[in-house]
């Protein structure tokens, strides 16, 4: 069983975010990265199969040298070797990462690829469903639970109002939902031998993705109004009045 | 409502740009840890710290620990928490690769202690006392003893305590009278009996056995002896029980999910003990553990002080009342955050000098173990050594007097809401509040320091110690910009120097007693320099990169703007605080050496003459 985990660092969302000057992105200087927390998901359940199945869990993340960082935590979690494929993490779209990692599964045929659902940044939702086009196979996205059974994966799907169970044909792909698993925390020996795991590292030229144009363009973007100021209220009436004409959520 | 924060920005700082700690992975015994790996395990504590530990203090504190049945039980949630970090391996960072730990430097376990202690004071007992145990038997076990209890201390299975107090050997602990009595027909086997108090960890329902570093007297011997006793005892194939009773816990002032234990050792006369190390040689194995303790508590104290800060700078940040005072008679001023009041701003400056202070100079007395461990010759040795030993008591003291009163100051600047619970400002106070008494009281780290440290050897050890401060004050920076401050270092530096000579001809004459009235006193002066100095080290490098961050970003530094640009830009904004700090501190803070000194000199007995 191999399983490939496609992995993003997102800045810490706990993190005050600045735009840059020009409000054309998100201000990266001295920022604090973390692991996207669906990919922590995604690595976690491909972990928990590696250990009910055996096999080879390999992560994959497209960016520049310093998101080695991240990489290094999903390796102290326990995965076992990773790839990293240099790029600029602004310099991409959801469609050209698919095509990166399209390549990269024709490289490495895993059974299983294993994603966040979503990135908490960009909040796209689109890598996994478009991935699984690129390749022809099938995908589960939302995942809540995944039994692998011989050739076949069955996952559990967080959807509108409930649950959908499916069986689907391996290799697949799956997308990460917080109640798929609670991630481990890396232990300081799992922190202390991830130094020594190999990530290897491939440009979009020897991975042979030649066609690098973004389909999608950001033209600006805006942090949310800053909170106003409260006011105390005198009574009870006082704030059903404001909640009904004011603020008009009653 | 009361929130977890770390200052890692600093503790990278201090940390990589000051101490350079990445150079210790030069030297064989730490290769493995790069700067690198000092990220990883840094930002690993910190996500512990938040995600793990801080959850579970504030239902810590009010729920606390309860003995039911003869049993500690802790909180609900504190067992599992405790599984989870235990098998992260936190308790062994420190411990020989050879045995199953991490070792890695000092330093890394000074810094992330303080994450921890941040996140949840009372959680850190367990761990840490478990990891001075495991050097205890490790260092002077026998190998029975090492093959047979360091697997299950090194996985976390079992959890360590240490025995020293008794109801009348407390700073006193010589006076103990806890006893061994050989069992015949056994090499290193003892009958143990005796009654101990405040025993912090000595039972839990964390793990299924829990072994107590013990001291007692082999019969009748003058000296004390070091014994590992387990509550259960191996026996046959399974365990008995070792006839140690949980008598009570106290109700205490904080760290209420840390059990505090009155144990009984032997009350069926069924207490069996092994001696550690040699016979009579127990209280010089302990000073192991304790030194490593002592600055454990320091950590534990400023990591207090740091979060009593970080809460309190952000509180002033949004609560707004009343009008700047320069526009106070002006119709219509504007309300404005309390940061804006000097008064205010002087309380958090305070309270940022003597945290991070406090945190440069636990960080260094690391940094110092480790150069220890990693001398090239003996010179070098003693080097470090001798500073070490001169910081302990130190950095133990120093810090524990002084974050209380940051967590005083942080109910300060709180006001009323301080005083009251929601802010978690209060309970800082209170949890703050035994790191200046246990492992040794502030009053006795003094002692330590002028009978014990000063005293010995000519004085060498605090020779050595101001030798690396002259270096400093003798260097470039005499001349520049901070030559008011490092003027002001070196009187600093006089005064102690003079202090030191008074109470050396003052023992020469036999007055021991006064020396002892001042030696606290002193042990704040010795602080009060030390942390002078280390604020200066990270200013010196601070103000270098500000003015390159400044003509990065192509800021002119006498714009008049600068506020703004400061506010916008963290860098910036981070590195000008450095110097800020250690500019307040050298003027704010660092008189008081001379209040002290004036005191000394006085020659005024009256403490001792007075009839109380
Ligand atoms: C929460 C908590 C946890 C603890 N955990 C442990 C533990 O795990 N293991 C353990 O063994 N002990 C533990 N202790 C005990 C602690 O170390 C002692 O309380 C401490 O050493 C002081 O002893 P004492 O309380 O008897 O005070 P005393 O020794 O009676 O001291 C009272 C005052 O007199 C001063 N004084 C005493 N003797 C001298 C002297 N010779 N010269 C100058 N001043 C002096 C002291 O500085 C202090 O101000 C713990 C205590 C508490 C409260």
């Amino acid at each position: 069983m191999k399983i490939l985990v496609a992995i993003k660092r997102v800045i810490d969302p706990d993190a005050r975010i600045r735009l840059n000057a020009d409000s054309s992105g998100v201000e990266e200087e001295s920022v604090e990265y973390k692991v996207n927390p669906f990919c922590e998901n995604a690595i976690e359940e491909a972990l928990v199969l590696q250990g009910a199945h055996g096999g080879e869990v390999v992560l994959v993340t497209v960016g520049p040298e310093d998101v080695t960082q991240t990489i290094r935590s999903g390796l102290a979690m326990g995965a076992d070797r990773a790839i990293r494929i240099e790029g600029v993490d602004t310099e991409l779209d959801s469609d050209l990462v698919a095509r990166i990692l399209h390549k990269v599964v024709e490289r490495e045929s895993p059974n299983v690829i294993l994603l966040g659902k979503q990135a908490v940044d960009g909040d796209n939702n689109q890598v996994g469903q478009l991935l699984a086009q690129y390749m022809g196979a099938s995908q589960a996205c939302f995942a809540s639970e995944v039994v692998l059974e011989g050739e076949q994966a069955k996952v559990t799907r967080e959807v509108d109002g409930g649950l959908e169970t499916i069986s689907i044909p391996l290799p697949a792909v799956i997308t990460a939902d917080l109640r798929l698993n609670e991630p481990r925390y890396a232990s300081l020996p799992g922190i202390m031998k991830a130094k020594r795991k190999p990530i290897d590292v491939l440009t979009l030229d020897e991975l042979g993705v030649t066609d690098t144009a973004l389909k999608i363009e950001v033209l600006s973007l805006e942090l949310p109004p800053e909170r106003q100021a409260g006011s105390m209220v005198e009574s009870v009436d006082d704030l059903l009045d404001k909640l009904k004409n004011e603020a008009r959520v009653l | 409502m009361s929130e977890y924060y770390a200052d890692l920005r600093d503790l990278r700082f201090t940390m990589f740009d000051v101490l350079n700690v990445a150079s210790l992975a030069e030297h064989e015994r730490f290769t493995h840890a790069d700067a690198e790996l000092f990220e990883d395990v840094l930002l690993a504590a910190d996500d512990q710290a938040r995600e793990l530990l801080h959850p579970l203090n504030e239902t810590g504190d009010r729920k606390g620990v309860r003995l039911e049945n003869g049993r500690v039980l802790t909180p609900e949630g504190w067992t599992e928490a405790y599984k989870v970090f235990a098998e992260m391996g936190w308790h062994v960072l420190i411990t020989e690769p050879e045995i199953g730990g991490q070792g890695l430097p000092h330093v890394l376990h000074v810094a992330v202690g303080e994450l921890f202690s941040a996140g949840n004071m009372s959680f850190g007992f367990t761990p840490g006392l478990t990891t001075g145990v495991i050097g205890l038997v490790n260092s002077f076990g026998p190998q029975w003893m090492k093959d047979y209890y360091l697997p299950k201390m090194v996985s976390g299975e079992w959890a360590g305590t240490m025995c020293l107090t008794e109801p009348a050997a407390g700073s006193a602990v010589p006076d103990l009278k806890s006893s061994a009595i050989p069992i015949e027909g056994t090499e290193d086997a003892y009958k143990i009996k005796g009654q101990k108090i405040f025993i912090s960890s000595g039972d839990h329902d964390f793990t299924d056995n829990i072994i107590h570093a013990f001291l007692a007297r082999v019969e009748d011997d003058p000296t004390i002896s070091l014994f590992l006793v387990p509550r259960e005892r191996p026996e046959g194939d399974g365990f008995v029980f070792n006839d140690v009773t949980t008598v009570g816990i106290e109700e205490k002032m904080g760290i209420h999910a840390s059990p505090t234990c009155s144990l009984s050792f032997g009350d069926e006369d069924d207490c069996v003990g092994w001696l550690i190390g040699e016979r009579g040689k127990g209280l010089r194995c302990m000073f192991q553990m304790m030194n490593g303790a002592r600055l454990e508590v320091a950590t534990q104290a400023y990591g207090l002080a740091n979060l009593a800060y970080q809460r309190s700078v952000r509180y002033a940040k949004e609560r707004v009342q009343g009008a700047a005072v320069q526009d106070l008679r002006k119709k219509d001023a504007a309300r404005v955050a309390i940061i804006e009041h000097p008064d205010v701003r002087r309380m958090l400056m305070q309270m940022k000098a003597l945290s991070e202070g406090a945190r440069a100079l636990g960080l260094y007395a690391g940094y110092c173990a480790d150069r220890v461990e990693v001398a090239v010759d003996e010179k070098d040795q003693k080097r470090w050594h001798h500073q070490l030993e001169i910081l302990t008591p130190i950095a133990k003291a120093w810090a524990s007097d002084e974050a209380f009163k940051v967590a005083e100051l942080g109910i300060q600047v709180h006001g009323g809401y301080g005083y009251c619970s929601e802010y978690g400002m209060e309970q800082i106070l209170r949890d703050t509040k035994i790191t200046s008494i246990y492992e040794g009281t502030n009053g006795i780290q003094a002692l330590d320091l002028l009978g014990r440290k000063v005293a010995r050897g000519g004085g060498v050890m605090m020779m050595t110690m101001l030798n690396e401060v002259n270096r400093f004050l003798n260097g470039p920076l005499k001349d520049g910009d901070f030559a008011p401050e490092v003027a002001a270092l070196s009187k600093a530096r006089d005064a102690i120097v003079k202090t030191a000579m008074d109470f050396a001809q003052r023992s020469m004459k036999g007055d021991i007693q006064y020396s002892a009235l001042h030696a606290s006193p002193f042990l704040q002066m010795c602080g009060d320099l030390l942390v002078g100095w280390r604020l200066m080290e990270a200013a010196q490098v601070a103000s270098k990169r500000y003015d390159a961050r400044l003509q990065k970003i192509d800021v002119d530094p006498l714009d008049e703007e600068l506020g703004n640009v400061l506010q916008d830009d963290e860098e910036a904004r981070f590195l000008h605080g450095k110097v800020a700090t250690a500019r307040f501190f050298v003027h704010q803070i660092l008189p008081r050496v001379h209040a002290r000194l004036m005191g000394i000199e006085s020659d005024d007995r009256s403490a001792l003459m007075v009839q109380l």
